[in-house]
């Protein structure tokens, strides 16, 4: 008995018209296959028998890729099995293939025991006479045992193959309400179909031990093969996972770690306050202010300077303000200017410091402050960018200056921009590493899943 | 395994090395002035260099 017989050669029940491949969009544009008549337009969607009928190639080109077929023997927990016959399924919500094979094995005392194969993996399932069962026993549920068990956990099988001897005559497309569920560390099955309730507990087997009864040397080489490849790929995965977990740590650790060099703006000296710049096109203002000096120590370190508004002190509304922040070393500084900090000094030294030949400024930042709102498709929009940041190594401890210019296109409280300066530890080669790191154990835990030597899907174990 | 291991020793101590010594990130100090010494020996007065002000994008506003 087999089950694939004149599935192309089908009519439409309707008018018995020819039945051809076709389309239906869902979901506004997700295409799902159909069986469609030619002649009255019938069509047999996977809610149908004649659906599982017209693509029945669809669910069965592999189903040879078993190592277990019919008029095998094998030798299981020291009873002796042989494969008699074999169901196919294919769940009834899904468009691709999503199939199980139920296969119908009869042990040497005569009783009849399955082996499900799904996705790598085999259960041994035997048939069960249960205490109690009211597959009525309300609207919602069904009960067994004592247990409820929700009907909205019921999905539909179809059989879309079979081959052998059943214990029941199938037909391709016919509908069958299945329920899974665990029992006192069982796994039940509960098989209802028009006329047929079949209930069968089980437990999943190792394929070691389902290529021990049933396999060949073969087989078992290439199963052992397999094996070990994969324990090298998932002990290459654990090795790649401690590595970033080390690397994670470090970044961690060296982005928590962090010294604020204090009073960087204790001393403050106003060379201009919101002095009017006109141009052709518009009127801005200028400030220059020098702060310091402070001390910074430590020999070869990186810096992080954050240059940023402090609206407390004045809010930045629909307006812009760029900064030029410089850092100088305080004897430098006072050499050019024969230690005289008098203001008007200062301020023709800074007014020119580009056109410096020798440089006074050990680095020098420069960035931008805005806010700015508008409409665009998604409706009304308000941003604003209040922050700006640099790092920078220096080698040189000492006394230093910062010099801070601010260019806005509104006058601007001088006090509003404010700056702080940090040494911190370098962390992005250790982030880098860490994802570097995360991308090999994902590599490695996937072949470690995947590698198979073996002409048949085996699961994870 | 071993090869894994590997790999994994060289790219943390990769990692570290370039963090230890700071690899990659911009140097005040005397080498930025240096630097811009020999810039400013190749300007001229006038040149866009010499125009006051911030450097930023809203500068030219």
């Amino acid at each position: 008995m087999s089950g694939n017989d004149d599935v192309k050669s089908m009519k439409c029940a309707a008018c018995g018209g020819d039945i051809t491949k076709s389309y239906r969009i869902v979901d506004e544009d997700e295409e799902i296959p159909i069986a469609r008549c030619v002649s009255c337009g019938t069509e047999y969607d996977q809610y149908t028998g004649e659906y599982y009928r017209y693509f029945a190639d669809d669910f069965t080109y592999d189903k040879d890729n078993s190592i277990l077929k019919l008029g095998l023997k094998g030798v299981l927990d020291g009873i002796e099995y042989e494969i008699i016959g074999r169901i196919r399924m294919q769940d009834e919500d899904e468009y691709e293939r999503s199939t199980w094979d139920e296969w119908l094995a009869v042990s040497s005392d005569g009783v009849y025991h399955y082996f499900v194969e799904e996705d790598g993996e085999i259960r041994s399932y035997e048939e069960y006479v249960p205490q109690s069962i009211n597959l009525e026993a309300s609207d919602s549920h069904i009960e067994f045992e004592g247990k409820k068990i929700s009907k909205d956990e019921a999905y539909i099988g179809r059989i879309v193959y079979f081959e052998g001897e059943l214990t029941w005559l199938p037909e391709i497309g016919e509908a069958v309400t299945c329920y899974d569920f665990k029992k006192d560390g069982y796994k039940f099955t509960i098989e209802q179909s028009e006329n047929e309730v079949s209930i069968t507990r089980g437990d999943k087997l190792t394929y070691r031990e389902i290529i021990d009864a049933f396999g060949d040397d073969e087989d078992r080489k290439l199963y052992e093969n397999t094996m070990k490849k994969r324990r090298e790929f998932r002990n290459k995965a654990l090795v790649y996972l401690a590595g970033a977990l080390l690397a994670l740590a470090f970044s961690i650790y060296s982005c928590s770690t962090s010294e604020e060099i204090k009073g960087v703006m204790a001393g403050k000296k106003a060379i201009a306050d919101n002095k009017i710049i006109t141009d052709k096109r518009s009127v801005n203002y200028f400030s220059q202010i020098l702060y310091g000096p402070f001390e910074i120590s430590g020999g070869e370190s990186l810096y992080d300077v954050d240059v940023f508004i402090d609206e407390r002190v004045q809010r930045l509304y629909l307006e812009w303000q760029s900064f030029r922040f410089m850092l100088i070393k305080e004897d430098r500084l006072s050499r050019i200017i024969n230690n005289n900090y008098d203001a008007e000094l200062l301020k023709g030294l800074f007014t020119e410091i580009d056109a410096r030949k020798e440089p006074i400024e050990s680095y020098v930042i420069t960035g931008d402050f805005w806010d700015e709102k508008g409409v665009d498709s998604d409706g009304p929009w308000h941003e604003s960018d209040l922050n700006a940041s640099a790092s920078f190594v220096l080698k040189e401890d000492g006394k230093y200056y910062a010099y801070l210019e601010l260019y806005s296109n509104k006058p601007r409280k001088i006090d509003s921009v404010k700056f702080r300066v940090q040494k911190v530890k370098s962390y992005r080669y250790m982030i880098a590493v860490t994802v570097l790191l995360l991308i090999l154990v994902v590599i490695n835990r996937g072949k470690s899943s995947l590698y198979n030597e073996l002409p048949f899907e085996i699961a994870d174990e | 395994m071993l090869k894994s291991i590997i790999v994994t020793l060289i790219l943390i101590g990769s990692g570290f090395f370039m963090s230890a010594f700071l690899v990659g990130y911009p140097v005040a100090g005397k080498k930025y002035i240096s630097k811009q010494r020999e810039k400013r020996k190749s300007l001229r007065y006038g040149s866009a260099y010499f125009i006051g002000g911030a450097r930023g994008f809203r500068g030219g506003k």
